[in-house]
């Protein structure tokens, strides 16, 4: 049983008590944002840095994350200052320095181009190309071209090569023939559907 | 009532009898006991250590709300008892809170800090350790106290040990008097460079106590670890990716204010 001590709701921050000992957690809610603090620590949480008492039970870590981030969602309605994943990535970036560009550009490359996270790296170096520091900044900004070019020729190679096995080249050579077929089939599931009973008499329409 | 800021001047005498008494114990480390007292008197500035959500707050309103006004001001948009709100806010530990701050005059204004000579401050509860101005101190009622005034000063029953505030309480002047007094012995057996977290960090602290309301432009700097800094950046990565839960993108969103009021110079981030 984990019961809820303190909470900052507006920011996700809480103490709980599991197993006669309690902890101090924050998003992103990893092991490694869960820190033992003592019983002075709740106290001090609630009377000096703004955390509300709190006294409600969950029976999973889950369950309570998933409160916290509900409350997070709640009273941080009022506020003019959040945005969207899209919206945040962008305004961080912004005014990030060039060497967390660099970080940046050293992981996509080890993680997101191997896994073909194609989405998320173009993306993302789309944002990084237009950004003043990067284009003051030759070597990175070339080599955020140079990733987005691989990024293309990658995904484009192996949508050729998804192509070939699963023929799907053949298929769009037989398109105009499959066409016809899914429409015979789609007007007899209308006069199905007039008729009100699935056994439709008359000829079978679909072209052999 | 008791007037806290009065009481601190009051207790100049003994401190500097404390501190004469705890450099002249210090045989050949005098000098070095004194050069800490001199750091302290050099350096000695008010830090509140902030969560991010905290600064971002703090930079976009202009202020940073003591709990009575907090209280007040959800009781103007509930139309709920202050009282109330406050207890509910407080639960357990709402004795102990309004038991010090109504045994002073004015305790309903207090507001808390730590004294800081550099490094993070007192982190657990706050990454960004904002430190105001060298002027700040000297400006309006400052009273610093030995250590956490709510541990050490009252009881888990909310009696106040008035004797201990009068024995241990500074005034900005002799801030420099009550540090060595709590930490020369251990100033002169650590080196130079610790004594930043001998002085404020988890759990210990000298506490200080104040009535101005600090805005952005009485902060100085805002000190965060590079670590923390870059936490919050790779929010932003992860966005791209796998999107963030609310938690985050909240964390991220106060990041970005941050950002933008270091941009537009209303403070000074400074990373260690």
């Amino acid at each position: 049983m984990l019961e809820l001590l303190a909470i900052s709701p507006e920011d996700g921050w809480a103490v709980v008590q599991s197993d006669g000992k309690a902890t101090l957690i924050r998003p992103p809610y990893s092991g490694a944002n869960r820190q033992t603090v003592t019983a002075d620590d709740v106290e001090a949480a609630v009377n000096k840095h703004g955390f509300s008492a709190a006294s409600e039970s969950f029976d999973t870590w889950k369950e309570l994350v998933d409160s916290l981030e509900r409350q997070v969602a709640q009273s941080r309605q009022g506020l003019d200052r959040n945005l969207s994943d899209e919206e945040l990535g962008k305004a961080v970036l912004r005014d990030a320095p060039t060497e967390i560009l660099r970080q940046f550009l050293d992981r996509a490359e080890r993680e997101w181009l191997p896994q073909g996270k194609w989405s998320a790296l173009e993306n993302m170096l789309l944002d990084i190309l237009t950004l003043p520091q990067a284009k003051d900044d030759g070597q990175l900004f070339e080599r955020a071209q140079a990733l987005l070019r691989e990024s293309k020729a990658r995904k484009e190679r192996i949508a050729s090569d998804r192509r070939r096995k699963f023929g799907v080249d053949a298929i769009r050579e037989d398109f105009p023939r499959l066409k016809d077929q899914a429409e015979d089939v789609y007007a007899v599931s209308i006069e199905i559907a007039e008729r009100g009973f699935v056994l439709a008499s008359g000829p079978h329409r679909c072209r052999p | 009532m008791a007037n806290l800021f009065q009481l601190s001047e009051l207790n100049t005498a003994r401190l500097e009898d404390a501190f004469g008494e705890v450099v002249e114990s210090s045989g050949a480390a005098k000098d070095k006991v004194e050069r800490f007292a001199e750091r302290v008197r050099q350096d000695g500035r008010v830090s509140i250590n902030m969560r991010t959500y905290v600064l971002a707050s703090f930079v976009v309103n202009g202020r940073h709300l003591n709990v009575y006004e907090w209280a007040e001001h959800q009781a103007r948009l509930s139309d709920t008892d202050k009282d109330r709100i406050l207890q509910e806010k407080l639960g357990k530990w709402y004795a102990k809170r309004v038991a010090f701050d109504s045994f002073f005059e004015g305790g309903q204004g207090f507001r808390y800090g730590a004294l800081n000579i550099g490094g993070l401050g007192v982190g657990k509860f706050g990454r960004f350790c904002s430190v105001l101005g060298e002027s700040f101190g000297s400006s309006g009622p400052m009273a610093y106290l030995r250590g956490d005034s709510l541990k050490d000063y009252v009881s888990d029953y909310g009696a106040v040990d008035a004797q201990a505030i009068e024995r241990d309480v500074a005034p900005h002047s002799h801030r420099a008097e009550l540090a060595t007094v709590k930490h020369g012995a251990d100033a002169a057996s650590t080196t130079e460079d610790e004594w930043p977290r001998l002085l404020c960090s988890d759990p210990d602290f000298v506490e200080a106590i104040f009535l101005d309301a600090a805005g952005p432009s009485e902060v100085d700097r805002v000190r965060v670890s590079q670590s923390d800094y870059d936490e919050l950046y790779w929010l932003a990565f992860r966005s791209y990716d796998l999107g963030l839960s609310e938690g985050e993108r909240a964390l991220g969103a106060d990041f970005v204010a941050i950002r933008q009021a270091e941009a537009n110079e209303r403070i000074r981030i400074e990373v260690l």
